[in-house]
C-alpha cells in the first residue's frame, strides 16, 4: 500500500485520503451506536431506535476492517466481536413471542436494552443471513491462538450451524421471508434476483441444515435479464440489491449457470447496474432537481414524505421509506449517498467524482458519521443547500456498506476473508458457481 | 347531634394527616370515609401500581439476563402472585392508617358516605351513613375516579380502570388502553411485561400531551420497541361486545377500522368525586367538570369549606395532596402563610421513568421567556452504561437572564429520583450553575443531571 501511495499523484492521494476519512467516519456509527454489553447496533440514529440484526452483521464484518485500518486495536475488535457473538449464543432462543431468536434465526429488530424481539417483528431469514455473514467474516479474520479469537471462531461456527434453513423453507423449495410466533411463516418467499443471493449461498453451504440443491435454481428461475440505457444486465431496480451480497462475496471471475450463459459475472453485472443508474439520472425522465452525471443513487431508503406538493407547477408525491427503483419507480427525487459509495469497487471512475459532487452539494455536514442516509434536491428545504432536504438520520445498514465496500475497494479484505470460509465456498459450488478463484 | 370543629370528608393523603394534626392542635375532628382509608394512592394507585411495576421490572431484568452474561432459561409470570404481593403491600399501608384511628376519640373515624345537608346556624349539617353531625368547618378530600367518556357501547362491556385493575386475576390476551396519559403508559408497560399484548389508543397526536414532543417521542419509541402498539390520532366511534372481549371501532386519517380486544383498560382521564356530596346545599362552586374551585389557600367559595387533594383541580398527585394538608394545617393551626404557589414535580413510572418539574421547553417559549436549554443523553453517562440502562435523555430549561431553572425532564432509570436535583434548586431559587459546579459522586446517574446543566447554552 505504501509503495502504491508513493507512486500515486497528489490527486490520487487526496482521493485515497478522502476515502479513508469517509470510512473512518462511517465506522464511528458502529463505535457509538452499539451497546457495550451485547454488541447490538441501533438500526438508526433515531431516538429510541431498536437494534437491527443486519446492522449487527455489518458491524461484525466492519471490526476486522477497522482493526486493519487502525480505527480500533485488534484486541478491541476481538472483544467487541466476542461480546456480540456471546450475546447471540446465550440470549433466549425458542418459540416464545419475546425471544431473541428461534431455530437459529433472529428477530429482525431487537429491543436495545433487553436484546429481545422488538415491536411484533418477524424472525428474519435475510437479516439473519447478514448477521451470520458478519460472524463468519469475523471467524475468518480472528485466526489467532488467543483464547478470545478461538472463542470467536467457535461461537461463529455454532451460530452458523444452528440456522435451520430447511425449516425456513416451510416445505417449499425456496426460503420464506420469515416467521412470526403468532401467525407462523410469512407468505412471501425469496425468489428472483435480490439481496437474497447471499442468503442462498450461506444456506446451501450449511453442514447441518443445507437447502436442497434445487432451491437455488428455483430462486433463480424468475431472474429478469433487461437492456437499459444500452447495457444488458440481470435486473433489479434498487442499487442495494446489486451491492449487499458483494460486501462479503468476491464474485469476480466466478459464475453461476445463469450468468455463464450471459458471459459475465455478478461483479460485472453490478458494474453495469451502477452505470444504468448513472444513465437514468442523466436521462432524468421525471425531471427531478439535481439528477445528473455526478448525482445519482436510487435504492431502498427513507425519504422526505409522505407528502404531495406542487413544485414548479408539477404535482410531486414524496414517500417515506420505499424500495426506490429504476426505471419504473418509485422515484421521488430521493438519492442515497451510501448506495453510490457501495458501488465503489464496481465503477470507481464514476463513483469517486459523484462522492465529491454530493459532498459539494452539502450532504454530510451535520452528521458525525459522514453522509446522512438520503437527500432530495427537489423537496423544499430551508437549508439553502443544493442538496435540498437531508435525512436527519444515519442507519447501520447504510454506514456498514460504506465502511466495507471502501475496504473491499482499497484492499479486498472482506472478499479475501470470505474466500477462506469453507461454508461459503461450499455454498457457491452447490449453487453452481464455477471458475475464477473457486477452481 | 354531635358537633365537631372540623369534619374531613374523605380519608385520602391530605385528610388523614390533617385529621391527626388538627386533633393534636386541640380541635375536635372527625374524618368520614365511605370505604377504605388511604385514598386512591394507597388502595389502587401509587402503592399497588408501583409494587406491580416492581414485579414487572424484575421480570424484565431477569429476561435480559443475557445482557449481563447470565443464562436465565425462562421467566414465568405468576400473575395472581404478582397482584397478591401488591395487595399485601396495600394492606400493610392501609392497616397502619386504620390503627391510627382505632383507639382514638379524637380524631374520630366515621364510616359511611358523607353528604352536606345545608347549614344549621353557622355550622354545616352533614349526614354520614345513618348519622347526622354538625361541623364548624368542612374539608373536602373525596378524590377522583376514572372518567368514563361518552363512547357508544362502552357501558355494555366490562372494562378495567385505575380503580379495579387489582381485581382481575387473569392476564388478558390483548389489552387495549383508551388514553395515553401517565396511567395508561405505566400500566401498559406493566401488562406487557406480564406477557400481555398491549395496544394504546389515543385521539390526539401525542402521548402525554402536555410534555415536550422530543421527550415523549423518545419514550414512545422505547415503549414501541419493547412491544406496545400505539394508535395515535385515532377516534373511537363505538364499542361492541364480542365473544371473549370487545370490538373497538375506530376512525383514523379518514379510514375506519376495528381493534379486537380481549379486555379494555379505560384511562381517559379523571373526574372528581363531587357529584354526590351535596355541595349545592351550601353553595360551593365547582367547575363544569366538577372540580371544586379554591383559592391558593384551598378555601372554597363558601367560608368554612375547604378542599384538598384531587377534587380541587390542578395537579392530582399524592405529594400535592400531602402538601395540601400542610397548607390547611397552616390555615387552621399555623400562620396561614403556606399556599398552593409551589414547585410541583411529578413522575411517570414507565421504565425508563420520566421525572418532571416546572415548565416544559414549549411552555416556557410560549410564555415568551428567553431561555437556555441543556440536554444530555443517558447513553453518555458511565453509570447508565455500567447498568446497561442507557435509554433516555435529560433536559433542563433555564431562564437566560438569571440562570434559574424553569423546568426539567429526566427520562432515565430512576428519573423520578433524579429530577429532585432540579426541584430543590428551584425551591432554593438558585441558578443552574450551582448544580453544574457541584461535586457529584462518580459513578452515578446524578452525574448525568449535572452534565445536562453543563450543556446549557
Amino acid at each position: 500500500m505504501k509503495a502504491h501511495r508513493d507512486r500515486a499523484g497528489p490527486a490520487a492521494r487526496a482521493a485515497e485520503e478522502d476515502l479513508h476519512r469517509r470510512q473512518k467516519q462511517a465506522f464511528g456509527y458502529f463505535l457509538h451506536e452499539s451497546d457495550a454489553s451485547t454488541g447490538l447496533v441501533r438500526d438508526s440514529t433515531h431516538p429510541g431506535s431498536p437494534s437491527s440484526i443486519a446492522a449487527v452483521g455489518l458491524a461484525l464484518a466492519a471490526y476486522p476492517a477497522a482493526a486493519e485500518r487502525g480505527f480500533v486495536s485488534r484486541e478491541e475488535a476481538a472483544a467487541r466481536t466476542l461480546v456480540t457473538l456471546r450475546f447471540f449464543q446465550n440470549s433466549p432462543h425458542g418459540r416464545e413471542a419475546d425471544a431473541t431468536g428461534y431455530r437459529g434465526f433472529y428477530y429482525h429488530f431487537l429491543h436495545m436494552s433487553s436484546g429481545r424481539r422488538a415491536w411484533q417483528c418477524e424472525l428474519s431469514t435475510m437479516d439473519t443471513a447478514y448477521l451470520l455473514a458478519g460472524a463468519l467474516a469475523a471467524a475468518a479474520y480472528f485466526d489467532g491462538k488467543k483464547t478470545e479469537e478461538r472463542e470467536v471462531r467457535e461461537i461463529a461456527d455454532a451460530l452458523y450451524r444452528r440456522a435451520d434453513w430447511q425449516w425456513a423453507c416451510n416445505r417449499g423449495r425456496t426460503v420464506t421471508h420469515g416467521w412470526k410466533p403468532e401467525t407462523g411463516f410469512l407468505r412471501f418467499r425469496w425468489r428472483g434476483y435480490s439481496e437474497a443471493l447471499l442468503l442462498y449461498l450461506l444456506a446451501l453451504g450449511s453442514p447441518t441444515h443445507p437447502l436442497p440443491r434445487g432451491s437455488y435454481a428455483a430462486w433463480a428461475s424468475t431472474y429478469r435479464w433487461r437492456k437499459l440505457y444500452g447495457a444488458d444486465f440481470l435486473y433489479a431496480g434498487p442499487l442495494f440489491i446489486h451491492q449487499l451480497s458483494h460486501v462479503w462475496v468476491d464474485f469476480r471471475g466466478i459464475r453461476d449457470a445463469f450468468l455463464r450463459k450471459k458471459g459475465i459475472d455478478y461483479f460485472e453485472n453490478s458494474r453495469r447496474a451502477t452505470y444504468a443508474h448513472q444513465r437514468y439520472a442523466i436521462h432524468n425522465p421525471r425531471r427531478f432537481k439535481g439528477y445528473g452525471e455526478h448525482c445519482w443513487g436510487i435504492t431502498a431508503c427513507e425519504g422526505p414524505g409522505p407528502a404531495v406538493l406542487v413544485i414548479d407547477g408539477v404535482e410531486r408525491r414524496f414517500f417515506d421509506y420505499r424500495a426506490r427503483s429504476i426505471v419504473n419507480g418509485p422515484d421521488d427525487g430521493t438519492l442515497a449517498p451510501w448506495a453510490v459509495i457501495a458501488s465503489l469497487p464496481f465503477a470507481p471512475e464514476i463513483v469517486v467524482p459523484t462522492i465529491r459532487n454530493i459532498d459539494e452539494m452539502g450532504v454530510g455536514q451535520e452528521s458525525p458519521y459522514g453522509f446522512e442516509a438520503t437527500f432530495n434536491p427537489t423537496f423544499p428545504s430551508d437549508s439553502g443547500k443544493p442538496c435540498g432536504w437531508i435525512s436527519p438520520r444515519n442507519f447501520g445498514l447504510n454506514d456498514g456498506p460504506i465502511v466495507l465496500m471502501i475496504e473491499n475497494f482499497r484492499s479486498g479484505l472482506l472478499w479475501r476473508l470470505m474466500r477462506r470460509c469453507p461454508y461459503l465456498v461450499t455454498g457457491l459450488r452447490r449453487a453452481g458457481f464455477r471458475g475464477g478463484w473457486l477452481k | 347531634m354531635t358537633r365537631y370543629d372540623i369534619l374531613i370528608i374523605g380519608g385520602g393523603q391530605a385528610g388523614i394527616p390533617l385529621a391527626h394534626s388538627l386533633a393534636r392542635a386541640g380541635k375536635k375532628v372527625a374524618l368520614a370515609e365511605r370505604k377504605d382509608l388511604g385514598g386512591s394512592c394507597v388502595n389502587f394507585g401509587c402503592t399497588p401500581t408501583k409494587a406491580a411495576i416492581a414485579s414487572a421490572r424484575a421480570a424484565f431484568q431477569a429476561r435480559r439476563g443475557a445482557v449481563f452474561g447470565l443464562r436465565v432459561p425462562t421467566v414465568e409470570v405468576d400473575f395472581p402472585a404478582v397482584l397478591d404481593r401488591a395487595r399485601s403491600i396495600v394492606m400493610q399501608s392501609r392497616g397502619s392508617l386504620q390503627r391510627g384511628f382505632a383507639a382514638s376519640e379524637n380524631p374520630r373515624l366515621l364510616i359511611g358516605h358523607a353528604r352536606l345537608q345545608g347549614r344549621e346556624a353557622e355550622a354545616f349539617r352533614v349526614r354520614v351513613g345513618g348519622e347526622s353531625i354538625l361541623a364548624a368547618g368542612v374539608v373536602l378530600n373525596t378524590g377522583a375516579r376514572s372518567l368514563v367518556p361518552p363512547i357508544p357501547g362502552l357501558k355494555k362491556v366490562e372494562y378495567l380502570h385505575a380503580g379495579n385493575w387489582l381485581d382481575e386475576h387473569r392476564i388478558p390476551a390483548h389489552l387495549v388502553f383508551i388514553g395515553a396519559g401517565y396511567i395508561a403508559l405505566e400500566m401498559s408497560q406493566f401488562y406487557l411485561r406480564m406477557g400481555c399484548r398491549v395496544t394504546v389508543i389515543e385521539k390526539s397526536d401525542q402521548i402525554l400531551k402536555r410534555e415536550d414532543e422530543d421527550i415523549v417521542s423518545l419514550l414512545q419509541h422505547l415503549l414501541e420497541s419493547e412491544g406496545i402498539e400505539f394508535r395515535l390520532k385515532t377516534d373511537i366511534t363505538r364499542i361492541e361486545p364480542r365473544r371473549g372481549g370487545a370490538a373497538i371501532l375506530v376512525r383514523s386519517n379518514g379510514s375506519r377500522g376495528e381493534i379486537l380486544a380481549s379486555r379494555i383498560f379505560l384511562a381517559a382521564g379523571r373526574q372528581p368525586n363531587t357529584d354526590d356530596l351535596g355541595l349545592e346545599t351550601v353553595g360551593v362552586k365547582t367547575s363544569k367538570e366538577g372540580f371544586v374551585e379554591v383559592d391558593d389557600r384551598l378555601a372554597t367559595s363558601v367560608s368554612g369549606v375547604w378542599a384538598a387533594g384531587d377534587i380541587r383541580g390542578g395537579p392530582m398527585f399524592t405529594h400535592t395532596s400531602w402538601d395540601d394538608y400542610r397548607i390547611l394545617e397552616s390555615q387552621f393551626a399555623g400562620d396561614g402563610s403556606r399556599t398552593t404557589r409551589r414547585v410541583v414535580p411529578y413522575a411517570v413510572y414507565t421504565d425508563p421513568e420520566l421525572g418532571r418539574v416546572g415548565q416544559t421547553e414549549a411552555e416556557a417559549l410560549e410564555a415568551g421567556k428567553k431561555i437556555k436549554v441543556g440536554r444530555f443523553e443517558m447513553r453518555n453517562n458511565g453509570k447508565a452504561r455500567e447498568l446497561s440502562e442507557t435509554d433516555g435523555v435529560i433536559k433542563i430549561v433555564v431562564e437566560a437572564a438569571t440562570g434559574r431553572i424553569l423546568g426539567a425532564a429526566v427520562l432515565s432509570s430512576d428519573g423520578a429520583e433524579l429530577v429532585h436535583l432540579c426541584v430543590d434548586l428551584m425551591n432554593a431559587g438558585a441558578p443552574y450553575t450551582v448544580l453544574r459546579d457541584a461535586v457529584h459522586i462518580h459513578p452515578t446517574l446524578a452525574e448525568a443531571v449535572q452534565s445536562a446543566a453543563a450543556a446549557i447554552q
